[in-house]
């Protein structure tokens, strides 16, 4: 019938996924078809399960059985510059510095605590997502920091 | 003399759950709300709303009290947290001629005190975890002690009450090298080196009373609650009954928190907590302290005892007698909540802010939600990061954990990180399912969630995620908060 497939490249957690949009009622992905059906606002069907989808500027907010992905459209050539990025840490809400727990150098493993925050009288450790080396700390310990902010960085 | 208005000095989903008696039971009631909170839920939950200045005006005793004074309430509910557990806020309503939905402040204030609460559940014959100051403080003295109690044994600083000084000895000869080191302690942080040894309570369950008393010297208890899932003393799963207590253990911790109420003159609901050790035939328990208020996870008992605690304390609050005896209430089936929480279980549960793209309930027979948001609120950092408690029931605990299950698998949060993918790896635990609890499971097992979390996506998400472009319909929701009618307003300069 010669309709087009739209081909979508989305990042989660630094892996990319290729999906194809057949047609309308059609998403291929890993060369496998499957049935879609928009149901009510934000509700979908996926084959036989339901799924549902939202969207918040660049994040697609996926929640299929109990689980909840954010899923980020690649851009193309912006591959190092969003790994890059991925290495950036920041804290979510006001919050206190209470502890730099690693120097600039430093190897750490995923899950290592680098900073601890303190925000609503409760400690907030900062864990690396993945292994790397520490480039870069942009806070100090007893400092106020803002939402937003780069307070880590980590190279891979 | 019954309530004709209540001020509900709350807010989120307690607010809208008082509200929601209130209602039912023939009285007006009043919200509060601060700027943020200006479209909250619990505001159209309740018949008005006085607006009562910035966040922090919910910890005012002042501001509370204006806002029942200038709407007329005659009676306040102060629902939990915030100022609930101060005998100064029930205080200023007693001297303002406002009923107080709660104890009496002479109640919150002799429990609110640890070592008096303690000294006084003693004289009550309510068990207490054995220790105390020895007389002699030599050495010798606090071995004698410590033999006496048991090992292990805590051996820390008499002043203060927090864990300076604490030591953990496990053996007899440990107590001789720590007496030491922990009197040095003591002596360098209170200036008092002066030593209180007390039994350890190894892998202690948190199981709890439910009690509530009339103005006219009746006192029920209204069963268990465990509630020894928790992190950082924050509960995150509870559940009625506990499989830790036989109906012996039952009995005499229901009686033991009559006991603690009458011995306090509580009035209206409250909750004695106790350290379980050990289960079944061997278990023993010990007062840990009192929650003088309405808990956060009251529906599980109303769950298995059917009974409405909130509109049991407006009628003990309007004066009326207890609506039960004791030999009319019984447990019946299972019940456990789930509080769902705005924080990233993958990031040290960091509370989370952000606007509830997509928000839907789960239903069904024995599903109950007690939600102080819906679709389209924005989630801030400023309060309690809980949204809602998920409360299921039915005829037995592997029932009610299917049930909690399937409900939490068709609670769709988008837009905002919550902790439903740990609840539901908590509740389908081997753990969880043999029902082997203590305070610090949560913690030994969170290691393995961290480390089974998948980082795979599976297909049917990545094809879902596709729908959501080109596509009008959901994406659209991404504005849902600059169409907020008060966002609007904000810009018209609304104060």
């Amino acid at each position: 019938m010669g309709t087009r497939v739209t081909r979508l490249t989305l990042v989660h957690d630094g892996e990319e996924y290729v999906v194809e949009i057949v047609d309308a009622a059609t998403v291929r992905v890993n060369g496998r078809d499957y049935a879609v059906h928009r149901d009510r606002e934000g509700a979908v069907r996926v084959g036989d399960r339901p799924a549902w989808i939202a969207r918040d500027r660049d994040t697609r907010w996926v929640f299929l059985d109990g689980r909840t992905y954010e899923l980020t459209d690649a851009r193309p050539g912006s591959r190092r510059r969003a790994a890059g990025h991925h290495g950036t840490l920041t804290s979510p809400m006001p919050a206190t510095v209470r502890r730099v727990a690693v120097a600039v150098g430093d190897r750490v493993k995923a899950g290592d605590t680098l900073i601890v925050l303190e925000a609503m009288k409760m400690e907030l450790p900062v864990r690396a997502a993945q292994a790397g080396t520490v480039s870069s700390i942009s806070c100090r310990e007893g400092e106020l920091v803002q939402p937003g902010v780069p307070l880590i960085e980590l190279d891979d | 003399m019954s309530l004709r208005r209540v001020l509900i000095a709350n807010r989120g989903e307690i607010a809208v759950r008082i509200a929601c008696a209130c209602r039912e039971a023939g009285i007006e009631s009043v919200a509060v709300y601060s700027d943020a909170d200006a479209g909250a839920l619990h505001v159209t939950a309740a018949d008005r709303a006085v607006h009562i200045g910035a966040a922090n005006a919910y910890l005012s005793v002042e501001a509370l009290l204006a806002a029942a004074q200038s709407s007329g309430a005659d009676a306040l509910h102060p629902g939990y947290g915030f100022l609930s557990e101060r005998a100064a806020l029930a205080r200023a309503c007693a001297a303002a001629g406002i009923v107080f939905v709660g104890p009496p402040a002479d109640a919150i204030e002799r429990m609110g005190s640890k070592i008096g609460a303690r000294a006084l559940m003693s004289l009550a014959g309510v068990p207490v975890v054995p220790g105390g100051t020895p007389a002699n403080q030599s050495d010798d003295g606090i071995l004698a002690a410590a033999s006496t109690l048991g090992f292990p044994v805590l051996v820390k600083a008499s002043a203060g009450g927090g864990g300076k000084g604490m030591r953990v000895a496990r053996r007899a000869e440990e107590v001789l090298e720590l007496a030491a080191s922990a009197r040095r302690e003591a002596q360098a942080a209170f200036g008092d080196g002066t030593l209180y040894v007390e039994r350890l309570i190894q892998r202690p369950r948190h199981v709890e009373i439910q009690v509530v008393a009339d103005a006219h010297g009746g006192v029920v208890h209204l069963f268990e609650r465990e509630c020894s899932l928790q992190r950082r003393h924050q509960k995150i799963v509870e559940e009625s009954p506990s499989v830790a207590l036989t109906p012996e253990t039952r009995a005499q911790m229901g009686d033991a928190a009559v006991a603690a109420a009458r011995a306090v003159g509580y009035v209206n609901a409250g909750t004695i907590e106790f350290l379980l050790e050990g289960h079944g035939g061997d278990a023993r328990f010990y007062f840990l302290e009192m929650n003088t208020r309405l808990q956060v996870e009251h529906p599980i008992t109303e769950a298995v005892t059917g009974v409405d605690l909130v509109r049991a304390q407006l009628a003990i609050a309007g004066g009326e007698p207890l609506p039960w005896t004791q030999a009319s209430l019984s447990q019946r089936g299972h019940a456990i909540e789930c509080r769902v929480y705005a924080e990233d279980p993958a990031s040290g549960f960091l509370p989370q802010a952000g606007p509830l793209l997509v928000y839907r309930e789960p239903s069904g027979p024995g599903i109950r939600v007690d939600s102080g948001v819906r679709e389209g609120d924005r989630v801030g950092v400023e309060f309690d990061p809980l949204l809602a408690k998920l409360v299921v029931s039915a005829e037995n605990r592997a029932a009610a954990t299917a049930r909690a299950i399937q409900a939490l698998r068709a609670y769709p949060v988008l837009g905002i990180r919550t902790n439903i993918p740990f609840l539901l790896w908590l509740l389908e635990h081997p753990v969880f399912a043999a029902g082997d609890l203590h305070t610090g499971v949560v913690d030994e097992l969170l290691a393995g969630f961290v480390a089974a979390a998948d980082r795979a996506v599976p297909d049917e998400a990545l094809a879902a995620a596709a729908l959501s472009e080109p596509g009008p319909s959901p994406s659209s929701r991404a504005d849902s908060r600059s169409r907020d009618p008060w966002d609007a307003l904000a810009r018209w300069g609304r104060e």
